[in-house]
């Protein structure tokens, strides 16, 4: 369903004595629908990076990305417009992923309005909203609040209700747990998977947390240095790695298990 | 915390109530228009609180009317400077590349020279009066608050929920308007109220020296300017123009420090 | 072993607009030699305000009322000047964001030579050599290069070992590192553990570590101490407690690791401004009774090192 050919991003810096950093290497993999594919590796490793292509939020320096078997690479206008409701994301800092100076209603709505699935203040408005908060479990009362008087959990589910509105097919979840206790990181991943179930939609799962990523996933590609050096099922991958970073980073793993 | 709110409070109800007073100054002081020959020069009396000028026009009230148009002026410039300043320092600040660069360069410029040496060079170009004196210090004013957007704008563009917006399908212009500049905009408010301040001085200095507004229309600086005249023979002249412009100056500057203090608050750690 | 920090009967609690809101109700622990306790909770639990009551690093808005004793003294009766040779020097302090609490215009070397020269009267030279001898200890496989560069030029881990270093130069007897491994991977974590592990074996001094990652507290702490709603309610050794965890709160909350099958706890932490007179966690837990709606459960000592407060075991 979704594709990623050969994407790289190299950052450029300096007039004089030019510096370049290539983030994002050659990158190839798939994803295929209703299917979660992890992307685990350290911090640095380019997968923000990556994660911002995916999105079309930061521009790719070479590669090519395909969604539906259509060439995504540089769409503009309306398809691009199109492609935003398809592929959605979830940031890791709860913190900073929502404007603290709106209340939680008109987060959600905003994405409603600009979408244009319903008209501003009208009662369908109300009406999907109400359904969206109940999905994340989150009450009425929430959504009279501010971002900063609501718990890290509740952010993430705010998060959550704002990009299931657009029911996209693919979400880009960029280590939504990172930041969180626990038992709210429980919270948040059954979460998670239930609307997965419900709505279909396929799942491209970044973390460093190998625990979460062996719960969550069905495939599992490894970065280093912004290249791809390993990639198969999770059972696969973590039973018999291949590559000496894999073997490294599980190590760690077992480590304190 | 709380000791703050109560000084804001007190500030801005003493402001409310002088700003007040200039307003309605002209029907309030009516009679300072009138020319009284034989009551010129007078010291400060019953019938005049501070004395009364050259030409017998009441100083007290006269000092009102003045103020009354240098805020008036100082608060069409710092808006104009505002909204100048917004529309260049988001656009350059979110766009970025060759508008960037651009901007930047008509930034420094402009900043290379000296405030109020600009705005004479500017009036003594296009001639005294009101109309050139608020051309002039517009001009001059509004890289304050382009410099500060721009840069407040680069630092919020990537943060996750700007972003998020984006992703969900605004368009830039939505971006900025809804979501960048009412953040932006909020700490500038403090720096607004010190600016008025700032501004009213210039007008009066600039009217000080003959390049701002002219006679015989009321301001601060043109007052001051008479009085210098008088100065050993009626020194109460200066005096009360003098003292509601400090008066007013520090009212502003004391309000902005306070609202700045209040919106952005630094934590005291340390109980020792 | 001999107790190097008793805390008796500490509270903490904070005016704010909405009301006072108690941080930390009548604590009482106590830290020995060289030994590395974890303090566990959620966020919002009191375990930050905790760590830093013990040092008076709290906002103006802040009231402590109890004792700490440390090495005898009372450090809510300290003296300023009693005060500052113990902050930084005997007591260090890591806080949780690393990468904002470092000057990012003097180089590496210059902020860890500072800190030493506070703590410790050297010259400039011994100063120098004190800095690159923390370095190594702390894992830095080149000081000398570490100390001229920026702190812009390091990465994460690298500016949370540098803080380290500084927060460690005076060779504290007790170390309070609040949140060391928030945010980090696997392998910077794995860093973070080898350092504390280094230095307590070299300098001998204890540790107070405050966590919510189960993982990382069990892998370095020899005591547990788990905190709720402001209070503690169970203290043991680690092996016990993992293996056997009797507060049905440290029951929920290593089950709902990924690892031990992801179950969910649910509902969120009671308000601390208005705090319940019974059990704190009563409507989350799943052993409740009709006792627990009623009475408020003290620590109970379960067996010699075990306490837990719980009315299941009364």
């Amino acid at each position: 369903m979704f594709e990623v050919r050969n994407l790289s991003k190299v950052y450029n810096s300096g007039v004089i004595h030019k510096a370049s950093l290539k983030a994002v290497d050659d990158v190839t993999f798939s994803v295929d629908r209703g299917e979660t594919v992890g992307i685990i590796g350290e911090s640095g490793c380019g997968k923000t990076s990556l994660a911002k292509m995916v999105l079309k939020l930061l521009n790719s320096s070479s590669g090519s990305m395909y969604l539906n078997g259509e060439d995504v690479s540089s769409i503009r206008g309306e398809k691009l417009k199109s492609y935003r409701r398809k592929v959605q994301i979830i940031f890791q800092n709860p913190e900073s992923s929502i404007n603290p100076h709106m209340k939680i209603y008109d987060c959600i709505a905003e994405v409603l309005r600009i979408n244009k699935l319903a008209s501003r203040k009208s009662e369908d408005e109300k009406a999907l909203i109400n359904q969206l908060i109940s999905m994340v479990g989150l009450q009425q009362e929430h959504l009279n609040r501010y971002s900063w008087e609501l718990s890290g959990g509740q952010i993430q589910r705010v998060a959550l209700s704002r990009v299931l509105a657009l029911k996209p097919e693919l979400l880009v979840a960029d280590e939504p747990t990172s930041m969180l206790d626990v038992s709210v990181q429980a919270q948040v991943l059954t979460l998670l998977r239930s609307m997965q179930r419900e709505q279909g939609f396929a799942m491209l799962f970044i973390s460093h947390d190998l625990d979460v990523v062996r719960v969550m996933c069905d495939r599992v590609v490894v970065m280093f240095m912004g290249k791809i050096v390993e990639s198969g099922t999770v059972d696969q991958v973590f039973s018999h790695p291949c590559h000496n970073y894999t073997k490294s980073l599980l190590e760690e793993y077992e480590c304190l298990r | 915390m709380k000791n703050n709110k109560h000084i804001i409070i007190a500030l801005t109800v003493l402001t409310a109530i002088l700003l007040l007073f200039v307003i309605i100054s002209p029907y309030l002081f009516s009679a300072s228009y009138d020319l009284d020959m034989k009551n010129a020069l007078q010291a400060p009396n019953s019938a005049h609180l501070f004395g009364s000028d050259n030409l017998g026009r009441d100083l007290f009230g006269r000092s009102f009317i003045g103020l009354r148009l240098s805020l008036a002026l100082a608060l069409v410039i710092q808006i104009t400077c505002l909204f100048v300043g917004a529309i260049f320092g988001a656009i350059s600040g979110y766009y970025g590349g060759v508008i960037d660069k651009v901007y930047i360069m008509i930034q420094d410029v402009v900043m290379s020279f000296p405030s109020l040496i600009a705005s004479l060079c500017l009036i003594a170009m296009l001639g005294p009066g009101i109309h050139t004196l608020t051309i002039a210090l517009s001009c001059t004013g509004w890289v304050t608050y382009a410099r500060l957007i721009r840069s407040e704008v680069v630092s919020l563009k990537e943060l996750d929920y700007i972003q998020g917006a984006r992703a969900i399908g605004a368009s830039s212009g939505y971006v900025l308007f809804r979501h960048i500049l009412p953040n932006v905009l909020r700490p500038l408010i403090p720096l607004f109220t010190l600016m008025i301040g700032h501004t009213v001085l210039a007008i009066s200095g600039l009217g000080f020296l003959g390049f701002g507004v002219q006679p015989p229309t009321a301001e601060i600086g043109l007052m001051i300017k008479d009085g210098l005249t008088y100065i050993t023979r009626a020194p109460w002249m200066i005096l009360a123009p003098g003292l509601l412009l400090c008066l007013y100056v520090w009212l502003f500057n004391a309000l902005g420090d306070e609202l700045q203090e209040w919106l952005n608050p630094k934590k005291d750690y340390l109980q020792i | 072993m001999e107790k190097l920090l008793e805390i008796k009967n500490l509270c903490t609690h904070f005016d704010s607009r909405n009301g006072c809101v108690n941080a930390v109700c009548n604590v009482n622990m106590d830290i020995h030699r060289r030994q590395i306790i974890g303090l566990i909770g959620e966020t919002g639990c009191g375990k930050s305000v905790l760590g830093q009551s013990v040092l008076k690093l709290l906002p103006k808005n802040a009231c402590i009322t109890g004792k700490i004793l440390f090495e005898g003294k009372d450090i809510l009766k300290m003296s300023v000047k009693e005060l500052r040779a113990v902050r930084g020097h005997k007591i260090a302090f890591i806080c949780q964001n690393p990468a904002e609490a470092l000057n990012p215009l003097m180089k590496n070397g210059t902020q860890i030579m500072e800190s030493v020269r506070i703590n410790q009267a050297l010259s400039k030279k011994e100063c120098r050599e004190t800095s690159i001898d923390l370095l190594n200890i702390l894992g830095f496989s080149e000081p000398k290069a570490i100390m001229h560069k920026y702190p812009n030029e390091l990465s994460g881990g690298m500016k949370q070992r540098v803080l380290a270093a500084m927060g460690m130069s005076g060779y504290p007897s007790l170390l309070i590192a609040d949140e060391p491994t928030k945010g980090l991977d696997a392998i910077k974590r794995r860093q973070v553990i080898a350092m504390i592990r280094k230095f307590t074996e070299t300098t001998g001094c204890a540790v107070l570590i405050i966590t919510h990652d189960l993982k990382f507290a069990s892998a370095i702490c020899d005591t547990i101490a788990v905190m709720y709603a402001g209070e503690i309610v169970e203290t043991g050794d680690m092996e016990t407690l993992f293996n056997d965890p009797k507060h049905p709160y440290l029951m929920a909350l290593i089950k709902s690791q990924p690892c031990k099958g992801l179950n969910v706890l649910n509902g969120t932490v009671c308000s601390l401004i208005d705090l319940p007179s019974n059990c704190r966690f009563f409507d989350r837990c799943s052993y409740a009774t009709g006792v627990c709606k009623d009475q408020h459960p003290d620590l109970l000592t379960l067996n010699e090192a075990h306490r837990v407060r719980c009315l299941k075991y009364v």
